[in-house]
Order: C-alpha cells, then structure tokens, then sequence
C-alpha cells in the first residue's frame, strides 16, 4: 500500500493519516490540576519581588541564597522518611551521611562583586561555620569579610526555637527558625539523592554520574556529579557530591548557580583581580560545603537555647502584619499607584513602575513611603506579600474581601475591603481614606452570605 | 472584541482563571501538536500538552513579555514532550502503539505517514504538524516558531515536496 501522490489526493490521505489535534477540555484540566489552579487563582501565596537599592539587595539576595540553599539542603530532612535504598554502589551506611551524631563543616559561598563605577569585577568566598548536634541541633557563626565571627544563628528544631546572637552588640533574640529542619542528620538529602534519586519534593535528580577525581582540602575525593531538576520550573541545577577516596566519607558539596554551571571551586577566585572596598552590586555564584568533621565533642551549652552571660534577651512573636501595617502598606501603594487601589491587593505594586521610578533621582516622596512600610516589613523576613501575611495571620479564614480596584484614596464613603478578626464575630472594614472601624453586614456593598 | 494573548496574560497573572481558560482553548492545539513532533504517541502527545500548561500556570507571572505566551508555551511544551520521550522505551514499533483497527490499509498508511514526517528536520516537522495537525495559520506558527511568516511558507511547501516525494508509489 502507498499513498497517492497525484493533485491534491496525497495531501488529503496525509491529513486523514495524521488526525487533527483533540478539542481542548478547559474544564477537565481544571479538575485534574487542582492544584495549579489555587496557585494561579491565589495570588496571595506568590511573594512579591522588589528591587532595593543595593545595600538591602545584599541582605535579601544572601538571604534568598541561604534559603535556596536550605531547600536544597534540607528539603529531604523533613520531607522524606523513606529508608528504601535503590543503589547497590551506595547500599552501605556512606560517613557523613548516614547515622550522624555530631559533625562540623564550613559552607563558603563566593560572591561576585562589580565595583561602583560598574566597570570590573571580583570574586571573594564568605564563609559560614556549622555545627550539628543530635538530635536536630544546629549552630551556625556568621563572619565577616575578614573572617572575624559577627553572629551565631543556634536552631533546636525539637523546640521549634532559633537564638540569634548579635556579637557586636550583645544582643540575643529569640524567635521561630528561619528554616525547616527535620531531625535526620544535616546531609542525609545526600543520600535520598543518590539512593532514591530526589531531594525532597521539589528536586528530581535528572542524571548522576562519576565525574573523575580531584583535590579537595589536601584530600583526594571522587566526583559524584547530580544533575538536578526543579519540578516547579525544569530549571537544572549541578552539584558534585565529593567523597573522600579511601574512607569513602563525604567530603563536600560544591554547588554552582543554575546559570553558571561550569563554574569549579579550584579556579573560581580568579588570579590578580583586585579586592575594592565600595561596591554596587553583589551576586552570590556557588557554594562549597567543605571541612567536614564528624563525631567532634561537641558540649551541649554550644547549642543551649538560653543567652550568653551579658546579653540582653529579646523574644521575638511569630513575625505577622498588623492591621495598621497592612493599611499603612495598601495605602502606600496605592498612592504611589496614581492615588488610585489595586486590582489586586496581594499583588499591590506595578513591578515595572516601582523598577523605573527606583532609577530616578530624587526618589518621589510616594515610593519613598512604600519603600520604607515595604523595607520594615522584609526586615522580618516577611517576603510575601503584606496583605497576604496579614490575612494568614489576623483574620478568620475566608472573611477576607476586597473590593478596592479602582477607588481613589481619600474616597472616606468607599469601602475598599472587609475581614472578621480572628476570636470575633464582629466585620470590620476599611475605606478608601484607609480609616477602619466595626461594620454591619447592611453596610457592605456585596451580601456577605453570597 | 477579541481579547490579546497579553492581555490574558497579565489578566491570569492576577489570578483571573477564566483568562487563563481563554488562552488554554486559544494555544491547546498547538501544545499537542509540538508534542506531538516528538513523541509518536497521540495520548502521550495531550499529557505533554496538559504537562505544559500546568508548568504555564504555576509560573505564568515570570513571563516578561506576555504577547510571546505562544513562544513561550512552545519551549516549555517542548522541554516537557523531550523529557517524557526520554522516559519512554526506546523503538517500539509505531504500530503498537495504535489503536486496534480492522482497517490494514489505514493502519499502513498510518505509518507511512508517520515514517516519511520523520525523514523531516524537527523544524519542519514541527511546522507541519502544526498547520496540518493542530489547524494553525502560517501567522499562528510563525509566533511560535521564531521565522517570518514568509520563511514558514517556505519551509512548509519543502516540508510538502519532500513528503510528496517520500510517499510517492514505488515504480514497478
């Protein structure tokens, strides 16, 4: 049998062959990835990203660093338990990962500086020291550029605390980890990578593979080379995982950023640049865990929850937003937004027009207000939207409307949104001249039962 | 009036799901067409195509420029249809996968279709599928594949030649 291929004819059998696409079944879809359509439909749970001037930059792209680091890192700690092992090659208990007491390592993340007329560039490594105690004990000093330490982060996961010690300023805070850590040893991910093939939830290990030798800390180490896949966005990250040639120990983790993946720890610091003091930006390019020492003693004090004799204590609440702030922010962007309230109030900022008003010099007095709500918000390290956080954290659930697209400030008769607070009864809403008071249902301009 | 892409765009990026549902019938054929270019697979061709637009959703608000969501969509659907042919068995005989047919001379036919779109480049291939398969203009192809509507007519009437010439009864 053969296809005509006279006039027309050929072309008609192909189609006929080939079949036309299916009819698009929306609805289907929808019920299928439930999930996809909350996170579009809730805007709330995507956080708002905003450009700040360089020195808050540092604070916000290191601390970004740090979290996708953890994720990384500790995603697997708290988010799988299963101890079914796939891999012959590492079947056995592998030191490091496995069965973990104590251990210490340093985590050096080198930063790409661009000095402040833009013109060169520089790498300088920042290190980190870690500690671990079992169970679910970490503690981790931060140093500065001279490698002097600054700050000790203490986490006792079992307690749900972390306390904070500001060397400098003798000053101790207490308040929830900034991190999810499970009680599992700080690197058993390693493990699920190469047994299980994932980390967690959210990264696949797409290819794992020999990478050859090299020198690491004066100690040869074989290469295990994972490539990883987002299973959000398919972006793919390396990460070679080194293993001490003789003991067969895990070494260190050398971790480059997606967009840089031929980056090696050996010439990273590349020769005769010079270090400058003043700086405009900085970008964080890799990261090596490295100087691994396992079952160090370690004293229990080291980890102790409590204050060092001399500081002052501060026990910092869950961080939330409080009405005042939320209004104080919505207002804010709404003024900078032409006096006029957002579509949406979890997503309250033109992006593109605080970017371009950012660049002008002098700052407007409207971003210079949103800045400052937005800045003292971040400094909790909220990075959600404030709305967001503020509903999640004061209202009851599902009591939360907004009916402010299109109201000018000041507009006193107008009511922008409503919300029950948490452990009342009683609606409570807000006008476009960002005053709040007790409402009735009859007051409202849509039927609350609806 | 018709709405744009980027307006639907910048609509379901605030969380207006029934925009998202516009550009999901608007852009669905063409999904399953592009995927359709690299997995033989009819079924496997629509999960690639659903695959995509779930990724499309969750991360809709990182498309800078809304009016290339075609563009857009293409690469991810891409990406995803070349990530399920990597987990699939390798050279399994088209005919398997098909439908039980009673019908020899279709089911022949059908796989000579299918064997003469593969002596095309992806391109080419891609640009076939998708104005025979999925119904797309040369204007609608030319916004997902990055050539001028002119060059889509080219490489379609080659694309047509070549096939003409591949299906063409032996001489006897």
């Amino acid at each position: 049998m053969t296809v005509q291929t006279t006039d027309q004819h050929w072309e008609d059998q192909f189609k006929a062959a080939l079949g036309t696409a299916p009819e698009p079944d929306f609805k289907a879809w929808c019920a299928q990835n439930a999930d996809a359509v909350a996170q579009l439909t809730n805007p709330s749970s995507t956080p708002v990203a905003l450009p700040v001037p360089p020195k808050r930059r540092t604070l916000t792209v290191l601390s970004r660093w740090v979290v996708a680091s953890l994720l990384i890192a500790g995603g697997a700690l708290w988010l799988s338990t299963s101890e079914s092992f796939s891999s012959r090659a590492f079947a056995d208990t592998i030191p490091g990962i496995d069965g973990v007491q104590s251990m210490t390592w340093t985590n050096t993340y080198y930063i790409r500086y661009t000095s402040q007329d833009g013109q060169r560039t520089w790498v300088e490594p920042e290190r980190r020291l870690h500690a671990y105690r079992h169970p679910g004990r970490y503690r981790e000093t931060l140093l500065n550029r001279q490698g002097e330490p600054i700050a000790i982060h203490i986490t006792d996961t079992r307690a749900g605390r972390m306390l904070t010690l500001d060397l400098k300023a003798k000053k101790a805070v207490l308040k929830l980890p900034t991190s999810h850590r499970g009680e599992r040893p700080p690197f058993a991910w390693v493990g699920d990578e190469i047994r299980e093939r994932k980390n967690g939830d959210s990264l696949r290990v797409k290819a794992l593979s020999v990478a050859g030798r090299t020198m690491l800390d004066k100690t040869e180490a074989n290469v295990v080379r994972a490539m990883l896949q987002s299973t959000s966005d398919l972006s793919v990250y390396r990460q070679d995982l080194l293993f001490d040639v003789t003991s067969k120990r895990l070494l260190g983790i050398w971790q480059p950023i997606p967009n840089e993946p031929k980056l090696e720890f050996e010439t990273v610091i590349e020769p005769g640049k010079t270090v400058e003091k003043d700086w405009s930006i900085i970008q964080p390019i890799a990261s090596l865990t490295h100087e691994m020492v396992l079952d160090p003693m370690l004293a229990a004090t080291e980890f102790s929850l409590d204050p060092p004799e001399g500081y002052t204590l501060e026990k910092q609440a869950q961080p939330t937003v409080t009405e005042e702030e939320m209004l104080a922010f919505l207002g804010a962007a709404a003024r900078f937004n032409d006096s006029q309230f957002p579509d949406s109030p979890f997503d309250a900022i033109d992006r593109d027009k605080f970017n371009a008003a950012s660049k002008k010099e002098p700052a407007s007095a409207e971003l210079k207000a949103l800045t400052e709500i937005r800045d003292k918000i971040l400094m909790r390290e909220i990075f959600r939207s404030p709305v967001s956080q503020f509903v999640d954290d004061q209202t009851v659930a599902g009591s939360f409307h907004y009916v402010g697209s299109g109201v000018k400030v000041g507009q006193a008769e107008r009511i922008v949104g409503w919300y029950r607070l948490r452990n009342s009864k009683q609606l409570r809403a807000f006008f476009g001249d960002l005053s709040v008071r007790d409402v009735t249902e009859k007051e409202l301009p849509l039927d609350v039962a609806k | 009036m018709e709405r744009s892409d980027a307006e639907l765009v910048l609509a379901a990026s605030r969380g207006d799901l029934e925009c998202f549902g516009q550009l999901f019938q608007r852009h669905y054929r063409m999904a399953v067409g592009i995927a359709h270019c690299r997995l033989s697979d009819g079924h496997l061709a629509e999960d690639a195509a659903q695959e995509a637009f779930v990724i499309a959703c969750r991360t809709l608000s990182t498309l800078r420029q809304p009016d290339r969501f075609p563009h857009w969509l293409g690469t991810i659907t891409r990406r995803t249809a070349s990530r399920l042919a990597v987990s699939q068995p390798k050279d399994v005989p088209l005919s398997e996968n098909q439908e039980p047919t009673s019908d020899v001379a279709a089911a022949v036919l059908h796989q000579q279709v299918h064997e003469a779109l593969e002596q095309l480049d992806e391109t080419s291939r891609e640009i076939v599928l998708l104005h025979y398969f999925s119904g797309l203009s040369y204007e609608a192809i030319a916004e997902v594949i990055d050539l001028s509507k002119p060059a889509i007519h080219g490489r379609l009437q080659r694309a047509r030649n070549r096939l003409a010439e591949v299906l063409a009864p032996n001489p006897t």
